[in-house]
């Protein structure tokens, strides 16, 4: 949904009104993506804070309405991914431990995990915390955010074989987790 | 549709919380507000560090300052290998002089030993250095042509030849 032509004018030179305005258009869709990239909400919630402290300071680089929204993301899912690979470390250490954990659950009975994937959401974060960053970033722009391999191509810089390649190792891996999740 | 596709599905369409959305938003315009902006430190640190989050203006940086200091690497091997030949020609010509002064100075005390039997018999003679190396040398070359200067000699004592000596008629012979 591109944001209005006059409300990015009044943006552009300097109206904080009129960003109060854009922020409300705009931010729940970008809190969303952000969310379904990291694991933790509050580490998106302070993620989109600083992406948009940076378009507000950047406000004069809006060239138009159209490209509004896809800078911001942009920025958010750049942002995200530098984040996911400083995080890289620590999350495929806690991915081993999760991913041990979830094969021992789909042969015992753990209420707690068939209550939290109740929530697809949840199902989401943990099947998408099991994916390398690249990965990641890929299915989720790809298979939720239903993005053409263009859009994605134009977002992240990656090129259209490497976001193909990742695409299908990723969904692949998405279904075997979810797979092993159902079983239960 | 299987359960894979139906999660997809579902996934697509969750939304968030719109409580969360208005705290965030709040956070957003108070940190952007006429308030923000106060703190001169961070400004400082974004005017002078605010280019390393331009990836090219990054990436751009990263290569000059390599190439400065490969340019840099490269200079001092220059220096080195130049300020290397330059000691090896010195001690060359050194030597070189060294040797001829000594040749000269050996030539010189030869010379000194033989003449002082012939000339310097009796008289005390006081010679500056310079005069006396050139007395030596004219003295030895005197010693190699001696034997061009006495085919010359007697060429010219043999007769007609002297006739055509210049200012001959000048000399009372």
């Amino acid at each position: 949904m591109p944001v209005d032509k006059n409300l990015i004018e009044a943006f552009r030179n300097g109206d904080h009104e009129a960003f109060g305005y854009i922020v409300s258009q705009s931010l729940e869709p970008c809190l969303r993506l952000a969310m379904r990239f990291l694991e933790r909400s509050e580490d998106a919630e302070d993620l989109v804070q600083d992406c948009f402290i940076r378009v507000w300071e950047k406000r004069r680089y809006v060239k138009s309405a159209e490209s509004f929204i896809p800078w911001v993301r942009k920025i958010i899912v750049n942002r995200c991914y530098d984040f996911l690979r400083r995080e890289q470390t620590r999350a495929k250490y806690r991915d081993e431990n999760r991913e041990s954990e979830l094969y021992k659950s789909a042969d015992s009975e753990a209420p707690d995990l068939e209550l939290r994937l109740a929530e697809s959401e949840e199902t989401l974060r943990i099947i998408t915390s099991m994916l390398s960053p690249k990965q990641r970033i890929v299915f989720i722009l790809s298979e939720i955010e239903e993005l053409s391999v263009k859009e994605i191509k134009d977002i992240t810089g990656m090129t259209s074989n490497s976001i193909k390649s990742n695409c299908y190792h990723a969904r692949k891996r998405a279904r075997e987790i979810f797979e092993l999740l159902d079983k239960r | 549709m299987d359960n894979y596709e139906k999660f997809i599905q579902k996934a697509r369409e969750n939304r968030i919380d719109p409580g969360i959305a208005e705290k965030l938003k709040t956070r957003i315009l108070d940190a952007t507000g006429s308030n923000a902006g106060t703190d001169y430190r961070a400004l400082i640190v974004r005017i002078l560090f605010g280019w390393t989050e331009v990836p090219y203006l990054r990436t751009g940086m990263v290569v000059a300052s390599v190439t400065v200091v490969l340019l840099i690497l490269i200079q001092q091997g220059i220096i080195v290998d130049r300020i290397g030949s330059l000691e090896s020609r010195i001690i060359s010509t050194n030597t070189e002089n060294i040797l001829k002064f000594q040749k000269e100075m050996m030539h010189a005390n030869a010379t000194l030993v033989t003449m002082s039997d012939n000339v310097f018999s009796d008289d005390s003679i006081k010679v500056a250095g310079e005069d006396l190396l050139s007395l030596v040398r004219s003295y030895r070359e005197l010693q190699v042509r001696y034997d061009e200067l006495l085919e010359v000699v007697g060429e010219i004592n043999s007769g007609d030849q002297i006739k055509k000596l210049p200012g001959r008629d000048k000399l009372k012979l």
